[in-house]
Order: structure tokens, then sequence, then C-alpha cells
């Protein structure tokens, strides 16, 4: 993969697909029942939605590890 | 093998019932000496015989290889009879084991199978079996050699050539050849393929003779494919680079070996892949010909085939192992220039077709018109290099498999000139939204695409190539062609809020991008090239035109669910990336994003919600912060109510609240730094100390009060703001008068950079507040302001803030309430929250920034203030407007580009121009458009006016600016200049080309809404920049006191910076047209005026943008004429300037 996420950290990362599946859950079932869905779509779906977490900057990767850490204290 | 696939059950029983008649059942005896073996296997014409006693031998070799029985008694036994039937001459010609050797001549002669077969597999075992002993291999080596001799050749060609239903004749000889090519690390393997001709025989058929379906192949019994392959490979591992080159260069003997690749065992699969890779791919000295011959497109398909590998009798993990080595093998040819397949190419600079590199004829031709041509070419393909990867990259299925993406964004990455290629040859698959797992697939490879880096200087080796890539090239890097305007509106449709979020993380991608290719546009000596320049501005234009508007970004914003934080965080980036990298497109949306901002406000407050705030909402928070410090009509300062039933605040001391919140997690650096800059504009704190004297304050204030108390602390502070905001002169009268004492001008100056005017009304509202608080607030605002004041005195102190200190004092001490002394407060270096980080050291960075030098090159001049006269003429519109329907005609521009043509130079283009402008205005009003009559109008009176102008000579730009930008006022009901524009169109039928249309209306009219009047000022100076192009218009412009009137407009010293800019540009532009500086300096004062300027700015970047301007005036200027008019006096203003 293309600069592969390297700067993503792995707990920011899982986070983001988190989040994300659960704003777009809805969705995410309509592509689950779809005739082209396999069992081997599993891995692809979750890289296309892990990908974007290479868009946050190591700064802001921080600040939202460090709200969800707060909100869990 | 395909025939064998469809025989049926009884077909495979004849097949085996043929192979039990040719396999007489063999005898054989144990052998207890070397004597006895000898004797046994010697010559014999009765091929019975002969098969009993190699046949005798296979088991005494089978005990030593199985290490059955007594395995070092049956090694002395074969010693003994090596060494009994050893040549007596040593020499090339001798013949080792010449009993067997004679045996199996005359077997192949009489075509005798069993014994062709017994003495092939004798002899491998032997060689198997001596490899193992240092003392032995002598005597393997002599059989390498005795086997390359004639006869011995013969009768391997024989055997290798046997039927190809006699597998049990060829494996064996298969198996020899390879234990003879491996013995003593490849002693022979030279000779054993020079005499290919016999030891190749057949090679290509037998690499193909697999196992059936009927019959799969178990691991102990191998096809006569498995071991053509070892053999093969053997040969490749063994042979030194010129070999290889030799063995390759066998017509299709590669195409043979791949060609059942799939149906290969798992193990074997590996095998040839790793030999590959490890002996042709990385052997450095086998060139890149022979290596590009071998690994064609079919090749590489029948690799990209075992992607999808099944093989019903092995485990799953091996399976797996096998796509996943064709994946690294595919991955390792595709995109290292070792292997060959890779070619070196130019990056986004495309490969000329007369084979020349681009780069070179980029140097040679250097007119800007010969690559814009160009630029045109290659809408009808992009000729590349690597002609092999681009074939083999259309067959990938990158939407439906993620190891395909993978493989295709890596080859995309190691060659660039791909991309462009790659979409431009694969236009059919779209990327209409569907909510499948191909459309998925497809986002995910296309947004891995957007992630690969540009290449640097774009490619071009050199790294100084004077042309910049063709415009469609980059952008298709930056934004794939699949990723139209169409297609991403739908995608952004809030219907779905999968697509839309993917299509705004790839809309972010993309401008991000373009902002990195535009940065390169402008590094080293491309700053100063007007190529380069030009090519920056084509790309921004031609990217504007491919992503979708910004109301369509605005409207699925809105369309997001208040709960989906992150997809919130990432269309508000989105959004700010269009007023950053395209500014023109996002102010022509009209965002007005303050209720936004205040709904992220209210839910960030209201501490009481269900769900808990996540660093999302923050995140969105700064982008919406950042949009408003773009928008000029965002009130930060009047009060609304945020939270209901907690009062009034302003959005500016809600922010500050927010930034001074202990309990927040992450510092929000970007929200300081825009709260610091709304701050200094409105002259709230001084450009020295920024906010940071005020947040430090606050954070010390909020450990030593309590919350209620803090309340009556916000509210003061906000009422001080405010009032600080609406009403800055009076407060800087009551500045003035504290300043006044000192001791002259200068000192005053220098003390007002820590001294501000919120001090200033602090001092002045707190009698009032004071009488309203009860004991302990009265404490609380004592310890606020003494911590405020000792924040700002430390600082930088002076006598003005003592003395408002000192009335601070007073005041307090009236009401019996202590204040510290001022400086007695101790600020800790860093304090609990908030105030640390980035902002802090913004005193320092001033300073020395003040201390470089801040004088400022004609080219970054011209770069900040030149804007282009207007772009070159489409004459294709005159032709290609009818085709269009009324909406597209209006919405795509062609009307536009139809007005400009009545600036042509030709007179039979603005003759054509002005008929079709009738034609169309008569057009739209027959249409059904809703603006159409005003549009009809406005044409109409354009054309009216321009008659008599189009045959003497240019019309006015005026008329042409004003048309043009009229008309987006007319397509938009709700821009505040509607009301204006209608009644000036109605007002009269013809315009006066001696006037500016609409400008008294703007400048000495009132505004039509009270808070638009610097919306309208900013439309205005746009359209005046556009009216400004010929020394004609500049007439108009000198004698109808427009230029005095727009640097009147420029005095005004709450005009914010951008507009400030937009009447600097139109100074610039009078210093291009002749004698326009002339007219500027001696009949308006500009030199005086840019001085005036220059010293009331605050900004040093600001004023050496003065001082270069002066500059650039009086070079264009008739020094001559301006220096008798000064008397000299111009001269000693700019020496004044150097000094």
């Amino acid at each position: 993969m293309p600069q592969d996420a390297s700067h993503t950290k792995p707990a920011f990362s899982s986070l983001y697909l988190q989040k994300l599946t659960q704003e777009l859950s809805e969705d995410l079932d309509k592509v689950r029942n779809a005739d082209d869905f396999k069992a081997d779509s599993v891995p692809f779906l979750v890289h296309a939605l892990q990908q974007g977490a290479a868009q946050f900057s190591p700064a802001q990767q921080d600040a939202v590890l460090k709200a969800a850490e707060g909100r869990r204290g | 093998m395909g025939k064998r696939a469809s025989i049926d059950a009884d077909g495979a029983a004849a097949f085996r019932k043929r192979q039990k008649i040719t396999h007489d059942v063999p005898t054989g005896e144990d052998v207890s000496s070397g004597e006895q073996l000898r004797g046994l296997l010697a010559f014999d014409q009765d091929m019975r015989r002969a098969r009993h006693g190699l046949q005798s031998f296979k088991r005494l070799l089978d005990t030593i290889v199985s290490g059955e029985g007594d395995r070092s008694a049956s090694l002395a036994i074969l010693r003994e009879y090596l060494e009994l039937v050893r040549p007596r001459i040593e020499g090339e010609d001798a013949v080792y084991l010449s009993d067997i050797m004679e045996m199996w001549s005359f077997a192949a002669q009489t075509n005798e199978g069993g014994v062709m077969s017994s003495a092939a597999v004798v002899l491998a075992l032997v060689l198997n079996v001596v490899s193992d002993s240092l003392e032995l291999v002598k005597h393997g080596l002599g059989i390498c050699q005795t086997l390359v001799q004639e006869r011995q050749l013969k009768s391997i060609s024989k055997n290798l050539s046997s039927d190809k239903t006699k597998g049990f004749i060829i494996s064996p000889t298969l198996r020899l050849l390879r234990e003879a090519v491996s013995l003593d690390g490849g002693a022979y393997a030279r000779r054993i393929v020079r005499a290919k001709a016999y030891t190749f025989a057949s090679l290509g058929r037998n690499l193909e003779i697999g196992s059936t379906v009927e019959n799969p192949e178990d691991s102990r019994k191998a096809s006569v494919r498995t071991n053509a392959v070892r053999f093969f490979l053997s040969c490749l591992k063994y042979l030194h680079s010129d070999g290889r080159k030799e063995l390759l260069s066998q017509k299709e003997l590669l195409s043979h070996l791949t060609f059942m690749i799939k149906s290969d065992p798992p193990s074997l699969v590996v095998e040839i892949l790793d030999s590959l890779r490890t002996y042709v791919l990385a052997d450095n000295k086998i060139s890149r010909d022979i290596k590009f011959k071998c690994f064609n497109t079919k090749t590489l398909m029948r690799i990209l085939a075992l992607y999808s590998y099944s093989n019903s009798t092995e485990s799953e993990s091996e399976v797996d192992r096998v796509s996943e080595k064709a994946h690294q093998f595919l991955m390792y040819v595709c995109t290292n220039p070792v292997a060959g397949i890779l070619y070196p190419s130019t990056g986004l600079y495309p490969k000329e077709s007369n084979e020349e590199f681009s780069v070179q004829l980029a140097k040679q031709k250097s007119s800007a018109h010969s690559n814009l041509a160009k630029d045109d070419s290659y809408r009808d393909g992009v000729p590349v290099f690597n002609f092999v990867l681009s074939e083999f990259a259309s067959k990938l299925r990158p939407w439906s498999s993620m190891k395909h993406s993978q493989l295709l964004t890596a080859i995309f990455e190691a060659a660039p000139e791909l991309i462009a290629n790659y979409f431009f040859n694969n236009q059919s698959f779209t990327f209409e939204p569907k909510l499948t797992m191909t459309w998925i697939g497809y986002a995910s490879f296309l947004f891995d695409t957007m992630r690969i880096p540009l290449p640097p200087s774009f490619g071009d080796k050199t790294r100084f190539a004077l042309n910049p890539p063709p415009t469609n090239i980059l952008l298709d890097n930056i934004l794939p062609l699949p990723l139209n305007q169409k297609v991403m509106v739908r995608c952004l449709s809030p219907s779905s809020n999968l697509t839309s979020f993917f299509a705004t993380r790839m809309l972010i991608e993309a401008l991000e991008k373009l902002s990195v290719a535009i940065k390169l546009h402008r590094e080293g000596f491309r700053v100063k090239d007007i190529r380069w320049n030009e090519a920056a501005r084509r790309l921004i234009d031609a990217f504007c035109r491919r992503i979708p508007d910004m109301k369509e970004v605005v409207r699925s914003y809105k369309g997001i669910a208040n709960e989906n934080t992150l997809h919130k965080a990432m269309a508000s980036r989105l959004l700010l990336l269009y007023y950053e990298m395209i500014p023109q497109v996002a102010l022509a949306a009209n965002f007005d994003v303050s209720p936004f901002f205040v709904n992220v406000l209210r839910s960030l407050q209201s501490d009481g919600s269900d769900e808990p705030h996540d660093g999302f909402r923050e995140m969105e928070l700064e982008n919406l912060v950042s949009i408003a410090s773009y928008s000029p009509g965002m009130r930060w300062f009047a009060r609304i109510e945020i939270l209901s039933g907690k009062g009034q605040s302003s959005p500016f001391t809600t922010l500050l609240k927010l930034l001074s919140s202990s309990d927040r997690a992450a510092p929000l650096d970007q929200l300081k730094k825009v709260l610091a800059d709304v701050a200094v504009e409105n002259q709230l704190v001084s450009a020295a100390t920024r906010l940071n004297p005020l947040l430090q304050a606050v954070a010390l204030s909020i450990d030593e009060n309590s919350p209620e108390n803090m309340e009556k602390i916000w509210s003061f502070l906000d009422n001080c703001i405010s009032r600080c905001a609406t009403s800055p002169i009076k407060y800087l009268e009551v500045l003035e008068s504290y300043s006044a004492d000192d001791n002259g001008d200068v000192q005053a100056k220098a003390n007002g950079r820590s001294f501000n005017l919120l001090a200033v009304a602090i001092a002045e509202q707190l009698p009032y507040v004071i009488k309203s608080a009860d004991a302990p607030e009265r404490a609380s605002l004592s310890s606020f302001i003494s911590l405020y004041f000792s924040a700002l005195y430390k600082k930088k102190g002076s006598e003005a803030l003592e003395r408002v200190h000192a009335k601070v004092e007073e005041c307090f001490s009236s009401n019996s309430v202590k204040l510290a002394k001022l400086g007695s407060r101790k600020m800790p270096k860093t304090s609990s929250s908030g105030t640390q980080g980035g902002e802090d050291d913004d005193q320092e960075h001033e300073e020395s920034a003040q201390q470089k030098d801040e004088s400022l090159s004609q080219e970054q001049l011209e770069e900040a203030l030149h804007i282009p006269f207007s772009s070159p003429e489409d004459t294709g519109v005159l032709l290609k407007w009818h085709a269009k329907a009324v909406e597209d005609l209006i919405e795509d521009g062609l009307i536009t580009s139809l007005i400009r043509l009545l600036a042509s130079e030709h007179t039979n283009i603005r003759k054509e121009a002005l008929t079709n402008l009738l034609k169309m205005a008569a057009k739209i009003d027959e249409s059904a458009y809703e603006e159409k009559k005003q549009i009809w109008l406005l044409l109409s009176e354009l054309a009216e006016s321009s008659r008599p102008q189009v045959d003497s000579g240019f019309v006015p730009s005026a008329f042409i600016a004003f048309s043009v930008h009229a008309l987006e006022i007319l397509k938009n009901p709700l821009h505040p200049l509607y009301p204006k524009v209608n009644s000036f169109l109605t007002r009269s039928p013809a315009w006066s080309p001696e006037k500016l249309p609409l400008a008294h209306d703007i400048l000495h009219g009132e505004p039509s809404e009270d808070d638009k009047y610097y919306t309208e000022i900013a439309w205005f100076l746009t359209y005046a920049l556009d009216a400004l192009q010929t020394p004609f218009d500049l007439s108009v412009f000198h004698k109808k006191r427009w230029l005095e009137k727009i640097l009147a407009l420029g005095s005004n010293p709450y005009l914010r910076t951008n507009l400030r800019l937009r009447v600097l540009r139109i100074v610039y532009r009078a210093t291009c047209i002749e004698s326009g500086s002339t007219t500027l300096i001696t009949r308006f004062g500009l030199l005086t005026w840019l001085d005036a300027q220059r010293a009331a700015c605050g900004n040093p970047d600001e004023a050496a943008l003065y001082e270069a301007l002066m500059e650039r005036a009086w070079n264009t200027c008739d020094q001559a004429r301006v220096r008798a008019w000064s008397k000299g006096g111009v001269e000693k203003l700019l020496a004044k300037k150097t000094q």
C-alpha cells in the first residue's frame, strides 16, 4: 500500500474503525446484504474503512485518543 | 491435458490397464557383495535377466536411501561394486558403469521400456546416494561424464521422447538429469545444458504432462511435469548467469513452465516462484531484454491466476501460502527495476511519441503556447514507457480483490506515469455510487491511488525541467478520472452516509494533494518562472471544474446527523480546505458558517448531554472557527443565547471559555490562533502579546476562584470585549489620553505594544460592575484583574499601563477591595492549562521576524498582487453555445466566455460576439429559466451599450467586467447586491462608456443590508480590478475619480486584510497600464498614500508590501515628470524609506 499509513497509531486506527462502523452501520448492513459481498470481502471492507485513519496527523490522533481515554476515565 | 480431463471413468481404467501391460512384474534378489552385484549386472541381451539385475541393484540402493536395515553394509557393497567396475583408463572417453550403460543403450535401440526405465531409475539413485558421500562423489562425477558421451545422450534423448503415456520412463530420466545437474554444486550443469539437443529433448512437452483430474498427484509419486519442472529449476539454479541467459532464450520454455502452474501442487508452485525470483529476476547479469521477453503479459497473467489458486487435496494454509507467494512475486516483478519489467520512466512527463524524453523537448520548447497545445493532445491517450505494465494493469480487478488493488497501487507508485494512463484506458468502469462491495472496493483502490505521493520534481530526473508537466496528467494524478463532478455530486448526496463519507475523504485527499502540487510549482527557480505560474493557475482552474460545487459540499455537511461526529469532522475539514485552497469556489457559495458553529459550541458546552463528546467534535469546531475567520460576514462579538438559561454570550467569549477550560484533553492550537487573530484584528489586544496574557490570567483565575464567581468574571469580560469591539474609537481615545503624558510619540508607540484596548475597557467598566457585585465576587474580580495586569506588565511594563492600573486600584479601594500591586503576582512559566503551546512564542517570533530583511523583491510583489489580465479568448464558444440548454449556458460560464469576446482585438470577432449575444438573449428570454428576464435585460443592455464601440475599437472593460460579475449576482437572488443590480438594470437601457456601471450605488449609496457593506465592497473591488485593463479604462477611473475613492476606501483602518489586498491589486494593475503610475502619483498622491499606509500598519509583512509597491510605482512612472512635479520630494520620500 502506498504510504502504508505508517504513522497511524494502531490504537487510533481501531478507534477510527469502531467509530466509523458505528456511524455507517445502516449502510454497512446494506452492503453486507449486497450480491457481491462474500466471506472474503470482510478484510477488504475493513481495509477500505480503516484506510482513512491515515488522514489524521499524529497530533490529531493523540488528541482523539486522549479524549477517548478521558471519557473512559 | 485438456483432453484427458474429459475422459470418463472407463477411459481412466483403460489408461491404467495399458500401463499394467508394459509393467512386467520385476524380479530381484538380495545382494550381499559387490562381486555378486557385478555378476548380476553383467551385460546380457536377455532383457528379463537384465531387468532382474537392475532390480536387485535398485533394492540395494533403496535400502541405502531409506535408511532401513543395515545402511552402512549396503553402502560398503555399493562402494565395492563401484571400485570393481571403475574404468581402467581415466579420461574423457572413460565409461563408468559400462554394463548398465550398455544395457540401457541396447534397450533403447530395441525399445525395451522396462530396462530403459530401470536403468534411469538406478542411475538416478546411484547419483543421489553418492552425492552425500565425499569419497564416492568422484564416481558420481565419472557417471556424469559418461552421461554426456554421445551414446548415453542418445539413450537419454530416447527415454525423454518416449510416448507421453510412458511416464515411468520419462520421469526417472528427468530425475537422473536433475541429480546429474545438481551433483557437486553443479559441476556438470553446464555441460548437460550444452547438450540440450538430447537432454532437453521434448522438455516443452514433458513440462505439460501433468497429473490428471481423476488421478490427482500424490506427493510420493511425482508427475512427469513435476520432474521436468524440478530438472529445469535445478538447471537455473546451478548455471552461471551466461548459462541462465542461454537457457531462458530457449523458445517458449517459460511459457511451458507456467502453462499448467495453476494445477500444480502447492510445494511445486512455491518452488517455481522462488526459483524464478532468485535465479532469474534477481540476477543482475541477466539483461533486461531477456527478462522482459520471458515475463510478458501472458506469463504475468498466469501468475496472477494463482491469486485464486485452489487445491482440494491440500490444506487451506498451503493454498493460502500459494496465493500469498504469487502476490509477493508479482509485487517484486512489477515494482523492482532489477526484475526487468519495470522501465525507468519520467513520472508525470509523458513519453514522447518520437522516442524522445519530453523533458528534453520541454527544454527546447519555450513558449507557453506549445505547452497549451500539448496539453490538449493528451486527451487522446497518454504514451508511457511501461507498456507491458500498462497492459497488465488493465487486466487487474482492483475493485473486487484487495490483492489486485494492492498490486496495482504498488505498480502506480513504482511507475507514476501509469496512473493517468490507466484511468484513461479504463474509462468503462464508473464510480456511480452503489452500496455494494464492488463500489467500496473501487473507492478503496482510488483512495489508495490518491495517497501515492507526487514524485519529486514530478518525476523529471534532471530536476530542472523548464516546463511543467501537462495539466491534464497532473490533474489525473491528483483526482483520478473516474471522480468527475457529476459522480462526486451523487456520492455526496445525503441519502447515503457511506458514499458521502467516502467521497468527502477523497476530496480531502485531492485538495491536500493539490496543495502539495502547487507548492512544487513554486519551489526554487520555478517561483519566478511565468510558465510554472501559469501552469499552477491552469491546474487550479481545471481542478475547480472537476470537483463538486461548494454548495454540494455544504448540503452534504448539513445532511449529516449530529451524532456522526467523525463524519462531521471530515466534512468540515473539507469545507475548510475549499476556503484555503480554492477560495474563489468557496466564497461564491455564500456559506454562512455561524449557525453551525453555534450548534457545535452548544453541544460541546452542554455538559449534561447523554453522549460524551469526543475529539472529533472539537476538530469540527476548530475547522468551523477557521472557516469563520475566512468569511467576512462572521459576527464574532454579537451576543447570542448559546445555551438556553445560561444567558447570552458572544461566540468569541464562549470560545475563549472553551479554550481555557481545564477538563479539555487536547490543546486546540488552531482555535487559539484564529481567536488571537480576530482579537488582534479588532484591536482588543496588541499584536505583540496576542491573547497570551489574557489566557494566562484566565487559567490562573479558574484555579483560584469558585465556578460561580468565575461566571461573574466571564460575564464582565464578555461585556468588556463586546464594548471594545463595537466602539473601538471611544476606547482608542481613552487609550490616547493615558499615553498622552508620556514623553513623545515614540515612547507611546513602543508602550502600545503591550498595552491594549481591553485593559482600558476593563478599567472603564469596573465601576459599574463593582456596584452590582457582592463581596466574594469583588474579590474574584480583583484577583482576575490583578492577574491580567501582571501578565501584561510582565510582557512589557509601561507608564500608561501603570496609570490604568492606578485607576483600577483607586476604583477597588473606593469599594474597600484590595488589589495586588502591579507585577506582584507571580506568573508561573507554564500554567495549568490552555496557555502553553505554539502560540506562546509568538512575541519572539515576531521580533526576530522584524530583525530579518523585510524588503520584498519585485517578483514577490508580483506574486502577491499581480492578477493576470483576463484569460485568452475562446472563440469556439461562438458556435458551441447554440447546442447548449439555457441552464447549462448560465451555469457553465459560456455566457461569460461570450461576453469576454467583446474585448477581442479582431473587429469581426467582436461583431460576431455582439450578434451572438443578442441571439442568446432572445433564446434565454424564450426559455423557462427562472431569472430569464434579468439576464435577458443584462445581455440586451450590454449589447446596446457596446454596439457603437464594436466597430470603432474596444468595448470598455467596465461593461464586460460589470456584466460578468453582475451575472453571478443575478444567478443568486440571496446575494445582498441583488436589489441594487436589478434597479440599476431597469434604470436605463444603455450605459455610458464614461462611467463605471453600478459603482456609484455601491460606494455612495447605503448598503442594502446593514451588515453587508463589506460584502458589497468585496464584490465591487473584484469587479473594478476586472474593469481596469486598458489606457481607456484608466482614463475613466481617473476622470470620474474612482481611483481616489478606492484609495480612500483603502485608508479605512478597519478594512480586513483581504479587502485591503484587493485595493492594492487595483493599484498594482494600474501601474501595469501605460502612464498608470504617473497618473496615480501626480493626480492621486499615490506615493504619500502608500507611505502613510506603511507607517500606520503594524504588520511588518504588510509594510514591506507597501514599500515594494512604492518602488514599483516609481520604477514604472515617467520619472522626469514626477521629479519636476514634486520638485524632488518623491526622491526624498523614497530615500527616507530605504534608510
